[in-house]
């Protein structure tokens, strides 16, 4: 379980998360959506341990982020923005070097499962910058889930690819099972209610909105609705 | 251990594309040999061009010749006569030393009058020099001429005139055999062997290349900030420190292994350890810097541009061209700001030691100040 106890973040003199409550259950799949420059991505870095709160604090499993960063970490995978992979070596070389590093051992089934998932087993040997971009894509899911936690943050993990590289990578990520707990930030609402359960609204860094998406009192397109109704023009 | 990952990364890096790793790897040996072979075949110009002709063949005349083309001051060329004049009256040598027929007859006797005949150019310069060289071979053969004709008649012994002709000519060692006094400044290391001496601007080149090569290997603490992997190492558990050891021995690392084949060359050629070793202090000092650097600035084209300017600079300042220190104390004062200084001051001097010291503290300084700005730094 995750609790945000009235979050603030503060760069320099601009409020980039304001006062943020929020309680995700374990399991839960939730999406982050807002326009840019809302606070997303610094709200998953702060849940993620990656930024500090200015004030108000964060509870992974009842641990704090700010007093027991080095513990959290174990438990969380995080997929950045960008392709965080050494794109001149191959996917194996990649692999064996983020396997090295994680915080926890990593068997070779365990890779092997991951690699058949997601399709990459025969490219093992390729280099990273000769794979397509949804490869790339799904080789950055790949390693941040190589220790296997129990809650994965992903920060528009799909952007930039195609429409059945973006399907891929959601079955995949439903085939991890309902007892990991997903953060997802995405632009594409389509894909937001293909596979979350729970819509967190952002907007200026206040959360406007946060509940299950199937609760929406929208029948067609629901999260474009509601941020209609939110009145938040997106970008 | 996890230190040990990032230093195989780097390599992986690099030797992934084998390529580039074999042009780093013999890229500077070739520009060091041809650059070497450059500056030797230049300095031809410099010795004094001289024509030596044989009215006759024979050993003693091939001797002599080979005698005085090994000294380092002459230029020789080896034409017959009617050749020689037409050179000397092109100017393109100062002397035509002809050995005239008979010589060796003489010789054997001793005598010495007679037995060469020197021409030379209408612009020459350096005919006392010249005739002092040929002068002192052919006393030398006369003399050994005279004694083993003497011991010879006087014991009637097989082989007395070769033995004694031996026994003669090697008094004469040791060289150089000049009718001036003279002695040497300094003291020759005595336990070092006769080395080779490489010219100073191969050991500038290699300075120039040492520290591009630095800066070229430290782009990873940019990449890694811009693509999310400094982040996601963080993610995984390993802290900045250790991520940064670990990237800097396998940068100081890939550079040593990149200069050893133009190390192991100086080292056979020139024979001291202790130029190595500065060098490997140097390699430090250019580690350091280039990451300071790397960690000051966030894009990889400026750092680039940077990393030549400062390369050029401080290549200029310090003396990897030209000795531009002896031009004013300013120049001087600033050039010991640079490690390019303190390595050819520690080349050039018998102690190096002092050199080393300043290199791998300034190395150890920059490492320690490059640390705290990444750890500011928010990756």
């Amino acid at each position: 379980m995750i609790e945000l106890r009235n979050v603030h973040k503060q760069y320099k003199q601009k409020n980039v998360v304001k006062g943020v409550d929020l309680m995700i259950p374990q399991g839960a799949r939730v999406g982050f959506v807002g326009p840019n420059g809302a606070g997303k991505s610094t709200l998953m870095k702060m849940i993620a341990t990656l930024v500090k709160p200015t004030s108000g604090d964060i509870f992974v499993n009842g641990q704090s982020v700010i007093r027991k960063k080095k513990q959290i970490r174990k438990r969380i995978g995080y997929v950045p923005q960008d392709i965080a992979l050494h794109s001149s070596i191959s996917v194996k070389d990649n692999l064996i070097f983020w396997a090295g590093m994680a915080p926890r051992s990593v068997s070779d089934e365990w890779i092997i499962k991951l690699l058949d998932m997601v399709g990459l087993r025969d490219q093992l040997h390729k280099r990273v910058d000769k794979l397509s971009g949804g490869m790339q894509r799904k080789l950055n899911i790949i390693v941040a889930l190589l220790h296997d936690p129990e809650l994965l943050i992903m920060d528009e993990p799909t952007v930039g690819i195609d429409i059945p590289s973006k399907t891929e990578i959601v079955t995949f990520l439903n085939a991890l099972g309902p007892n990991k707990t997903i953060l997802f930030s995405s632009h594409d609402l389509q894909e937001i209610e293909m596979f979350c359960h729970f819509i967190l609204v952002l907007d200026d860094g206040i959360l406007r909105h946060y509940s299950a998406i199937n609760e929406l009192p929208y029948t067609q397109n629901p999260t474009q609705e509601l941020l209609k109704h939110l009145q938040i023009i997106r970008a | 251990m996890k230190l040990w990952h990032f230093i195989r990364l780097r390599w992986k890096i690099v030797v992934s594309n084998r390529w580039q790793f074999l042009t780093m790897l013999l890229a500077p040996l070739f520009i060091f040999l041809g650059t070497e072979q450059l500056l030797t075949k230049g300095s031809d110009n410099l010795k004094i061009p001289v024509i030596l002709v044989a009215e006759e063949q024979n050993e003693t005349t091939e001797t002599i010749i080979q005698r005085i083309k090994e000294n380092e001051t002459l230029h020789t060329h080896v034409k017959p006569k009617a050749e020689a004049l037409k050179m000397l009256e092109r100017s393109e040598a100062e002397v035509a030393v002809v050995f005239t027929k008979g010589i060796e007859e003489h010789l054997k006797k001793g005598e010495i009058k007679g037995v060469i005949h020197l021409y030379e150019a209408p612009n020459a310069i350096a005919t006392g020099l010249i005739q002092e060289y040929v002068a002192s071979e052919i006393i030398r053969f006369a003399t050994n001429g005279k004694a083993a004709t003497y011991m010879a008649k006087e014991f009637n012994v097989e082989n007395m005139y070769e033995y004694a002709w031996n026994y003669a000519d090697q008094q004469w060692e040791p060289k150089p055999l000049m009718t001036v006094n003279y002695e040497t400044s300094g003291q020759p290391p005595s336990s070092v062997k006769p080395s080779k001496t490489i010219p100073p601007l191969l050991y500038g080149l290699l300075s120039i290349y040492i520290m591009l090569i630095s800066f070229y290997h430290q782009t990873w603490v940019m990449t890694d900030r811009i693509n999310g992997l400094s982040t996601r190492t963080g993610m995984f558990g390993a802290n900045r420190l250790m991520r940064s050891f670990g990237n800097l021995i396998g940068a100081l690392t890939l550079v040593v292994v990149t200069i050893l084949p133009v190390g192991l060359y100086l080292f056979m050629e020139s024979n001291l350890i202790s130029n190595m070793t500065l060098i490997s202090g140097y390699i430090f000092a250019c580690i350091g810097i280039s990451f300071l650097l790397a960690n000051l600035f966030t894009g990889a084209l400026f750092y680039y541009l940077v990393a030549i300017g400062v390369t050029f600079l401080s290549g200029v300042i310090g003396g990897s061209f030209i000795k531009i220190s002896e031009f004013s104390v300013r120049l001087a004062n600033a050039s010991t700001f640079t490690p390019q200084h303190w390595l050819f001051h520690g080349l050039a001097s018998s102690q190096s030691t002092p050199a080393l010291t300043i290199l791998l503290l300034t190395g150890s300084g920059m490492i320690i100040l490059g640390l705290a700005i990444g750890a500011i730094r928010h990756d």
